[in-house]
């Protein structure tokens, strides 16, 4: 059976309610517990310790009294860790990483009246060995008389540290057996404080302890607990899912939790409060120009899009320019000739569509189509760059043998310089001005007074048509671009195979 | 009320400062012990710690290299030393020593200091009394040690003491020593 979800929504205002209390009144001062240098929890990993005591060099019946001290931890009723007496040993060893944990008595150097010492893995805090030593240079009872210090007592603390809790100092933890100072005849710390017993109890839950999860929300979005419900036993792991609203984007966990991770599991070791927080996902423009006779259409229309959106782009020549509109190709932000194409809009893009209008004169205009540049590999005299890409025609003469003349309309004017170019398979690149192909007038391509039209003569059969059938011009025209570093060449004739180039003029 | 939520934003790092160590139970030493007990007394910085097994391999040391902003007694050839104590993370195990508080990267620290062993160098040294002998210097020109539980009179051992008063008390017993 799917689990039922939830989703919680809290308004940041109580959000920030919430945890200004939790900060100052929350309990997870009230005990430390020690961790790994990567940060993990050091604790036992099961709920139990196997001891041994060595008695030799302590006082009479300290056997008892370290059990005695061992039992006070066991008895906490919310934990579920016992301390198990595992008999006496002759062994001295201490510190050492034997996986057996040893009470001793013996002599310590450095001051120390007593020692704790525990092995653990880094990664997950795991214990494996903790070993504890009176210092017999020190005089040591059990009876909680001044002239000495009382075992039972300091082993309660020492077995806390076995456990995993640190020392307190605070002015309120003088009471706790975790507290700092220890004096001559004291026994107080035989006994456990509630919060001694909190932070045994956080480290190894008992079986009936439960835990709650509140989630709280910051900006709009949602969080879905699995398992749902907010309450679970000690040691569940909760997965949190963090769902952002349209136009919003999940940003980071915080207070019980941290990173961004999504989704993210937690283990209920104690109360927790986790605030999900989402910040208005960026959004960018996406700008569009259309240059020449056409338009630009988008899908999901708009312009203005959430970050990362796929947007469809399609070019669309106006249907009654001339005899042909041509889209010729992108540029801006976007590079090529396909169309429709697709822009993943991550930051503000402009991108411009470029169209030029074809109209033939004499002859029938019967197809018009873009081609990549890249697409013909011949470098001999080939301009430097082709910004509007380059185009075939193709055209219907009445007659075998006619010229055909054909007028491309430019959106802006051709600057001073810029020339048609065609490629012919014989010719290679050439300069298709009339004037050098045909003196002017035969074939070529003649630009009208202010260069915003491009008149071609092609003749039917004639050097520049690459379509052997009678009547039909194919591929004879195109727009280029003179390049400082392309030397004019004239025509050397001998028929077909070209096309033409279409100049980013209006760039 | 924000003083008050001041106040307890200050008592709650207080308490994690003093409590991120475990502790032994540890006679408590004046400075006066801790000064004689010295062979050198620093004010330095931590700059490097670097934890490796003992050679009998039966536990994890630290060497951290301290970097010497002023010597208080003693003498020093070198502007570095190396400090030495039980503990640390080594392949995945680590080792915690109760009465040890570990030295920490970039950490502003006055040390009580004996040469560790001829073996070992001259620049070799361990901290006298352990965590009683390693001060942190806090920002305010505080000089707090932790990581030991006292037993005894408290209120024999200096801490959060202001730096001057403490490198004033520590010449003075020098200077005694000197004499004698």
């Amino acid at each position: 059976m799917a689990h039922r979800k939830r989703v919680c929504r809290i308004t940041a205002i109580c959000f920030a309610m919430i945890v200004g209390v939790v900060c100052c009144f929350g309990n997870s001062f009230s005990y430390e517990v020690s961790r790994s240098g990567e940060g993990a929890e050091i604790k036992w990993a099961n709920p139990n310790a196997t001891y041994f005591v060595n008695p030799s060099g302590g006082p009479l019946d300290s056997i008892s009294k370290i059990r005695a001290a061992a039992q006070t931890w066991t008895d906490v009723g919310s934990s579920s860790f016992a301390f198990a007496y595992g008999g006496t040993t002759t062994s001295t060893s201490y510190g050492v990483n034997d996986k057996r944990n040893t009470i001793s008595f013996g002599v310590l150097d450095g001051g120390a009246l007593a020692q704790n010492t525990f092995w653990y893995l880094t990664d997950s805090g795991e214990i494996l060995d903790s070993d504890i030593r009176f210092n017999t240079t020190y005089s040591w009872n059990n009876t909680g008389s001044p002239g000495g210090f009382d075992v039972q007592n300091a082993c309660t603390h020492e077995l806390g540290h076995s456990l995993s809790l640190d020392d307190l100092y605070g002015p309120n933890d003088v009471e706790k057996t975790m507290y700092g100072y220890i004096s001559l005849g004291e026994i107080k710390k035989r006994t456990l404080d509630p919060d001694d017993a909190a932070g045994i109890s956080y480290l190894y839950p008992g079986p009936d302890v439960e835990y709650s999860l509140a989630v709280h929300v910051v900006g709009q979005g949602g969080v879905t607990l699995n398992p749902d419900g907010g309450v679970y036993a000690a040691g569940a792991p909760v997965s949190l899912t963090a769902v952002a609203e349209p136009g919003w984007v999940f940003s980071a966990w915080s207070d019980d939790l941290n990173g961004s991770k999504n989704p993210e599991t937690v283990t209920m070791n104690k109360d927790k409060d986790i605030t999900a927080t989402f910040d208005p996902a960026p959004q960018f423009t996406l700008t569009i120009e259309a240059v020449g006779e056409g338009d630009v259409g988008l899908v999901p229309d708009g312009g203005i899009y959430e970050a990362g959106t796929l947007v469809e782009v399609t070019a669309l020549p106006l249907p009654d320019v001339g005899d042909r509109g041509i889209f010729v190709g992108w540029s801006g932000d976007l590079r090529g000739s396909e169309n429709p194409t697709l822009i993943t809009v991550d930051s503000d893009k402009t991108i411009s569509a470029k169209f030029l209008e074809v109209k033939g004169v004499d002859g029938r205009l019967l197809n018009v189509s873009y081609v990549d540049p890249d697409n013909i590999d011949t470098t001999q005299g080939k301009p430097g760059s082709f910004p509007y890409g380059l185009m075939e025609m193709e055209l219907e003469t009445s007659l075998a043998g006619e010229t055909a003349r054909v007028t491309i309309y430019l959106p802006k004017a051709a600057p001073a310089g810029y020339r048609w170019y065609k490629y012919t398979s014989s010719a290679q690149w050439v300069d298709f001005t009339r004037e050098i192909i045909s003196g002017g007038t035969g074939d070529g391509a003649v630009f009208n007074a202010d260069r915003t039209e491009i008149t071609l003569y092609i003749t039917d059969n004639g050097p520049y048509d690459d379509d052997p059938k009678d009547g039909v011009i194919k591929d004879p025209s195109g727009l280029g671009f003179v390049s400082p570093d392309v030397s004019v060449r004239s025509s050397s004739g001998g028929g077909g195979g070209g096309g033409c180039f279409i100049d980013a003029l209006v760039q | 009320m924000r003083g008050l939520l001041f106040l307890r934003l200050l008592c709650c790092i207080g308490i994690c400062c003093f409590a991120c160590e475990a502790a032994g139970i540890m006679e408590a030493l004046t400075t006066e012990k801790l000064t004689r007990a010295s062979k050198m007394v620093i004010l330095g910085e931590v700059e490097d710690l670097k934890s490796q097994w003992s050679e009998t391999g039966e536990k994890i040391i630290t060497r951290a290299t301290v970097t010497i902003t002023r010597v208080i007694r003693g003498k020093s050839a070198s502007n570095q030393l190396i400090v030495e104590y039980d503990g640390g993370e080594v392949g995945g195990i680590g080792l915690k020593v109760s009465d040890v508080s570990p030295l920490r990267k970039r950490e502003k620290v006055l040390l009580f200091l004996r040469p560790k062993d001829a073996d070992d160098g001259p620049d070799v040294f361990n901290i006298v009394g352990r965590a009683q002998g390693k001060y942190t210097i806090h920002e305010n020109g505080v000089a707090r040690k932790s990581g030991f539980v006292v037993a005894g009179e408290r209120s024999e051992i200096d801490n959060n003491i202001p730096l001057e008063a403490l490198i004033q008390k520590i010449r003075a017993v020098a200077t005694e020593n000197l004499k004698e």
